[in-house]
């Protein structure tokens, strides 16, 4: 299933998106760091900008408590006009709305002998107008003696040098968080009073306690130089009551925070911003780390979840169009091809999208039609072969018996080609009145050409042996003739049979072809011949001839090497030993009969292999000169000469010498005056005589229909009795029995049947 | 059937004749032997020249019997000259070269 088109592109299409995914991970990667880096300097950055407009704030006051201190300079040396410096101080702090108040203080009895408290204090009140409050010129009050008062002026050291309080609450006034800043009142080098302005800081800690990066970060507001906490917003911690405490209060407070990248808190990781500022106070927010990237990291996933969507819905939208543009054409053009390769040509496939497949599909339709077209040219082709089959058929003898006339022989032939036509034929006829000719033959190669050489060579064949030549000379010419005239290499085995049918005599030419299986005396043998060398080698061949002599009943079986070398499924040659076998074993009478036996074992051999080469077999049987002759006629004395003059007649027609005749002239006398003076009671009946010539035998039959007598049951005369007193009777037959080489008697069917034969 | 016959000097009959000894020639052959003898009396030996005769069969062989029984009652022989081989089978075969003088 993975080797199919569609599952490759999906494959190869999941894994650039799987690649796809790391390159965006290892990006993401990078980017993660990146935007770490970027929300730590954006946290830094929002702090920073709150820590510098904290600065700004911290800055313009201590401008302002160094203007105050200025005016307080002006003040003490040039008009020491009281409402004047009131107005001063109320213009100073209606223009800065983040400070309380503030004001000019100078030291005890400095400026009145009388006066121990001098000072110009301007606030803001609840209606946000800045007025004075003189309410702290008095004993009650003693400035001096204050907090910020103590802690300022003995660190104002330098004209324009301004110095912080500790953060303190103003029990007296509003009673709200506030640090003084406070510069020194000089007068030729020597401080006189300090200016102070209030800063208010509830703001301040409001601002700082809403800076809140993450849902849990919290702040700590502190002046390290008094080791005092303005504003925690730790969560984990009561606040309020730490205001004021060293910060050592803190748990997680440690002095070299700037230096630490995160700190470790109840388990959780945070990370610390600190901020120092102008007046020495320092300002840390601390972000829980999980929170500072959780967007980050939650926008990542989102990425990824994102990314991952998008692949899948890639992956889905390919395997469907991929299903669509790819498997269904597909599945069409399996189908075409189908209905092609069972032979439905005129199926015609649509396709117009993709264009691939609109291409192969048109080339299938084209496909189709060339196969139509070769189809067509296959089968016209193959009907001239089947003609050419015919015509090379029609070409050998295949009408059996040939010559229904001819007692002498037998014969039967067939011829099976391999492909449409062959290379093997077989032939016979007669090459003069009593010499038949039968023969086999192999042409080198199959199919057409072999079968035109071979239509060649049996024509040149058949035309030679007409022309009378003796069998070795007949070779001889018919192997010059094709030598002359090939120049295609070809060659041909050829087994000849010539038969003098009147007398069985027969030779054999064997050029190169199998041994003959020959059947003498009822017995089946492979005959050993002279072998020649195939016809159509060299010119000058000779070839030597094997005569026999035939008897009644022997049978000559040639074959070609189709047949022999038939072969089966398991590689095995069927063999001379298995067409011997064959040929032994048959129980069929006719030749037809048992050639289609024998050809009938090859294929149980072979089974369904298919044929590789031509197989041709060609039987004959000698049956002998069966020219029998009969002569009947009425058993009378008077007609002995008449049957004579046929007697002679059959003795011309088989040229049977002097001698011969007088034994058998001499016996047919004895017999034929026998049969008429005693074989019918009344002398009325017939008699028939045949003669048959089997090779050099002389056979006559004597046949009557009288009384049942067998001759040859009658005792033989003493040839040494007296002359005197001899018998007559008895002579006749004796002389019969000494005349003849073989003597039978028989009744049958009611007739006297005495059969002699003569050797010739 | 030609056949001629001869009386020497001393008695003795010759007689010469051309064809077969047969079913259709024997008895005629025979018949005419006796007759000479009986024409020329006295006749002592019997002298069958069968330089011409070219076939015996057994009816032939049978006169040639009666003739050796007439013959040998006066004392005479039957002698057959000049036969040719196939007959001097046939009589040798059946035993007639016994009594017959062939030569």
């Amino acid at each position: 299933m993975f080797n199919t088109i569609k599952s490759k592109i999906t494959i190869i299409t999941v894994l650039m998106l799987l690649a796809l995914c790391i390159l965006l991970s290892a990006f993401s990667f990078l980017y993660l760091k990146t935007s770490k880096n970027l929300i730590i300097i954006g946290c830094s950055h929002s702090i920073a900008t709150l820590a510098q407009n904290i600065n700004k704030e911290i800055i313009r006051i201590e401008d302002n408590a160094k203007d105050l201190a200025l005016q307080g300079e002006m003040f003490y040396y040039i008009d020491k006009n009281r409402t004047t410096a009131e107005q001063v101080i109320i213009d100073l702090f209606e223009n800065y709305e983040n400070s309380l108040g503030g004001g000019i203080w100078f030291k005890p009895y400095l400026l009145r002998k009388d006066k121990k408290y001098f000072c110009i204090y301007a606030y803001r009140n609840k209606q946000n107008k800045v007025v004075i409050d003189n309410q702290f010129e008095t004993e009650d009050y003693n400035y001096p003696e204050k907090s910020w008062y103590v802690e300022i002026m003995p660190k104002l050291n330098e004209k324009n040098n301004v110095v912080w309080s500790s953060p303190y609450y103003e029990k007296e006034g509003s009673n709200t968080l506030m640090m003084t800043a406070g510069s020194g009142i000089y007068s030729n080098g020597t401080i006189v009073g300090l200016s102070t302005v209030d800063w208010e800081i509830s703001s301040i800690v409001k601002s700082v306690s809403e800076m809140k990066p993450t849902p849990n970060s919290f702040a700590l507001f502190a002046d390290i130089d008094h080791d005092y906490i303005i504003a925690s917003t730790d969560p984990n911690l009561n606040n309020d009551e730490l205001i004021g405490k060293s910060v050592k209060s803190i748990p997680w407070y440690k002095s070299n925070l700037k230096q630490v990248t995160y700190i470790t808190y109840k388990g959780h990781k945070y990370i610390p911003y600190v901020k120092t500022l102008d007046n020495g106070m320092i300002y840390i927010v601390v972000i829980p780390k999980n929170e500072l990237f959780a967007i980050l990291y939650r926008h990542v996933i989102a990425l990824f979840a994102v990314l991952m969507g998008i692949s899948l819905m890639i992956s889905a939208l390919l395997y469907l169009g991929l299903k669509r543009n790819i498997d269904k054409p597909i599945d069409k053009l399996t189908d075409i091809a189908n209905k092609i390769s069972h032979g439905d040509l005129n199926t015609e496939i649509r396709l117009e999208k993709p264009e691939e497949f609109a291409r192969l599909a048109s080339t299938f339709n084209r496909m189709a039609g060339d196969i139509k077209n070769i189809t067509k040219e296959r089968e016209r082709i193959e009907s001239e072969l089947s003609l050419a089959k015919t015509i090379q058929a029609s070409s050998l003898p295949n009408v059996f018996p040939p010559f229904p006339d001819k007692k002498e022989f037998d014969i039967f032939a067939s011829m099976t080609p391999a492909k449409e036509v062959g290379g093997d034929f077989y032939d016979f006829y007669f090459i003069d009145e009593n010499k038949f000719m039968f023969l086999i033959a192999d042409v080198s190669g199959k199919g057409v050409p072999a079968a035109l050489f071979m239509m060649t060579v049996k024509t040149l064949i058949n035309y030679i042996a007409q022309s009378g030549l003796e069998p070795s000379q007949m070779a001889e010419e018919i192997n010059r003739k094709i030598c002359s005239n090939n120049k295609q290499g070809f060659f041909v085995t050829v087994l000849f049979g010539i038969v003098d049918i009147s007398n069985g005599k027969i030779s054999f030419v064997n050029c190169g072809h199998n041994p003959p299986i020959i059947k003498q005396n009822g017995k089946y043998e492979y005959k050993n011949l002279n072998s020649n060398i195939v016809l159509g080698a060299f010119d000058n061949a000779k070839f030597e001839v094997d005569e026999m002599q035939l008897n009644v009943g022997d049978e000559i079986i040639i074959y070609t090497d189709g047949i022999t070398e038939a072969v089966n499924d398991k590689d095995e040659l069927y063999g001379e030993e298995r067409l011997l076998n064959s040929v032994i074993n048959s129980k069929e009478a006719t030749l037809e009969e048992k050639v289609s036996e024998y050809r009938e074992d090859v294929k149980i051999f072979t089974q369904n292999y298919p044929q590789s080469d031509d197989m041709t077999m060609l039987v004959f049987k000698y049956t002998g000169s069966d020219d029998t002759k009969i002569y009947a006629n009425d058993a009378k004395k008077e007609n002995y000469k008449d049957f004579l003059n046929w007697l002679y007649g059959v003795f011309d027609s088989n040229d049977i010498a002097q001698d011969k005749r007088f034994k058998l002239e001499l016996v047919s006398e004895e017999i034929y005056t026998n049969i008429a003076s005693y074989a019918y009671t009344d002398n009325i009946g017939k008699i028939c005589i045949e003669t048959t010539k089997e090779n050099n035998k002389f056979i006559m039959r004597f046949i009557d229909w009288g009384t049942p007598y067998n001759p040859l049951e009658r005792p033989d005369p003493d040839v040494n009795f007296p002359p005197e007193s001899r018998e007559q009777g008895g002579l006749g037959i004796f002389i019969v029995k000494n005349s003849v080489d073989e003597i039978s008697y028989e009744y049958k069917d009611g007739k006297n049947i005495l059969s002699v034969s003569l050797y010739l | 059937m030609e056949i001629s016959f001869e009386k020497d000097l001393n008695s003795n009959l010759h007689v010469k004749a051309a064809g077969k000894l047969d079913i259709d020639t024997a008895a005629e052959y025979g018949m005419k032997i006796n007759d000479a003898i009986d024409d020329y009396s006295g006749t002592k030996d019997l002298f069958l020249d069968f330089s011409q005769i070219t076939y015996v069969a057994s009816i032939g062989l049978r006169v040639l019997l009666e003739l050796y029984q007439n013959v040998s009652k006066q004392g005479g022989s039957v002698n057959i000259v000049n036969v040719q081989a196939p007959v001097a089978e046939v009589l040798k075969m059946t035993g007639f070269d016994k009594f017959l003088k062939v030569s």
